[in-house]
């Protein structure tokens, strides 16, 4: 067993930290081995996420609820490719990179098009809109978490907002 | 086309709110991390200054019994309360025992508690003193260790006790002293050996005891009801 004790300057961080831990690590690890295929490797992704959300643990209202569920997958789905690009020896992400990444199932649930276009951008497009425009983080914030300059968050912003433009005036939509 | 940000946040809800939709459900993802990860987890999942150094771990038999002659056992509680309030133990999740501490701020260093009885052969090895904490560890032959510290119990502070993957651990309320704790047994999966833990609670000092040992219960205990202000075993 693990003892450890803990002087707790802020309790309620650390309460929501246990509680995202204890909730989500399972779901974040399978989320990880769909992407990695490595058990090792899966378990290093979740252990990367949960050290960007503990640094970004003030943020979380609510450790259980369908937005922080988003958040911690959003996060983990980033760490796991990152480690993918590593192993495979890609040493430079463009911002214009197009991986895709963890599948939604825009069947299931009835969205919006500007929604489903979201869900369909390649993953570090989607994974900056969600964790800017759903979770609320600022760009800074956003751009410790993807590893990312400043200026690099912002552009980021700029060309996720304009492939969303593309793709739904691809499909014929006007919002 | 204009795409403006409460378009974005409204959209961007919907889409993550999709995207939890299409994995399975958390309570549906079971996975046995590995040791290494836990570790690993260990100083995230901590805050401020850790007490205990890794401990070894152990798996609570089934069917465990101790013949205690000095303690007293109190049966197993899974949520244990004292009756003065000022500790608390859950069981959370996967198995975690967690406490949570209620007590006065303490401005004066704890008090250092030393066992008066040591198993033979064994000798201090090394103390860690600080202002909240004071630790000090016993080794002794074929690599047997145990660990004897005293900590304020004040607001704010608690403790959680991990079980190692894929096993389960069983607090056995005990008695030390007329004092109530906790007794965990559990088996390193990684060394084999005995991992056990002991804490106790004194509510009138607002202080409370653990021994970290790869030593049994009982010898643990016998540990335990000897322990007394480092003044007196002089």
């Amino acid at each position: 067993m693990l003892v450890y004790l803990e002087m707790l300057p802020d309790d309620s961080d650390k309460a929501k930290l246990e509680q995202v831990y204890l909730r989500y690590r399972g779901l974040m690890f399978h989320a990880a081995s769909r992407i990695l295929n490595n058990s090792a490797d899966a378990e290093d992704a979740v252990h990367q996420s949960f050290i960007s959300i503990a640094e970004h643990i003030h943020k979380i209202s609510s450790p259980v609820c369908t937005k922080t569920q988003s958040f911690v997958v959003t996060i983990v789905e980033r760490k796991a490719i990152d480690i993918y690009r590593r192993k495979s020896k890609q040493r430079v992400i463009p911002l214009e990179d197009e991986t895709a990444g963890l599948p939604v199932d825009t069947e299931a649930v009835q969205l919006s098009p500007l929604a489903a276009a979201i869900s369909r951008l390649p993953a570090r497009y989607r994974q900056f809109i969600l964790l800017k425009y759903h979770c609320g983080y600022s760009n800074q914030e956003v751009a410790d978490m993807l590893g990312l300059s400043y200026e690099g968050a912002h552009s980021l912003d700029q060309r996720a907002k304009k492939k969303l433009r593309e793709l739904l005036e691809k499909e014929g939509v006007m919002l | 086309m204009t795409i403006t940000d409460d378009m974005l946040r409204e959209a961007a809800a919907e889409a993550g709110y999709a995207l939890a939709r299409s994995l399975p459900a958390p309570e549906a993802c079971e996975h046995d991390f590995s040791p290494r990860f836990l570790r690993k987890m260990r100083p995230l999942l901590r805050t401020g200054r850790p007490v205990r150094h890794p401990v070894l771990r152990r798996t609570v038999a089934a069917g465990l019994a101790l013949v205690v002659s000095v303690s007293v056992w109190l049966g197993v509680d899974m949520d244990a309360r004292a009756s003065l309030l000022s500790w608390l133990r859950t069981q959370r999740e996967n198995g975690i025992f967690s406490y949570r501490f209620a007590g006065p701020d303490q401005q004066e260093a704890v008090p250092l508690y030393l066992p008066a009885w040591v198993p033979e052969g064994f000798v201090e090895a090394e103390r860690d003193i600080k202002n909240w904490n004071a630790w000090v560890l016993y080794t002794g032959p074929d690599d047997n260790y145990f660990s004897v510290d005293s900590t304020w119990i004040q607001d704010g502070t608690g403790m959680a006790v991990i079980p190692y993957p894929g096993q389960e651990l069983t607090p056995v309320s005990v008695s030390v002293n007329g004092l109530p704790g906790d007794l965990y047994l559990s088996v390193d999966p990684e060394t084999g050996r005995d991992s056990n833990n002991l804490v106790w609670f004194d509510d009138q000092a607002h202080i409370y005891f653990g021994i970290d040992s790869s030593l049994d219960g009982e010898t643990m205990l016998r540990i335990a009801e000897s322990v007394s202000p480092a003044d007196s075993t002089k």
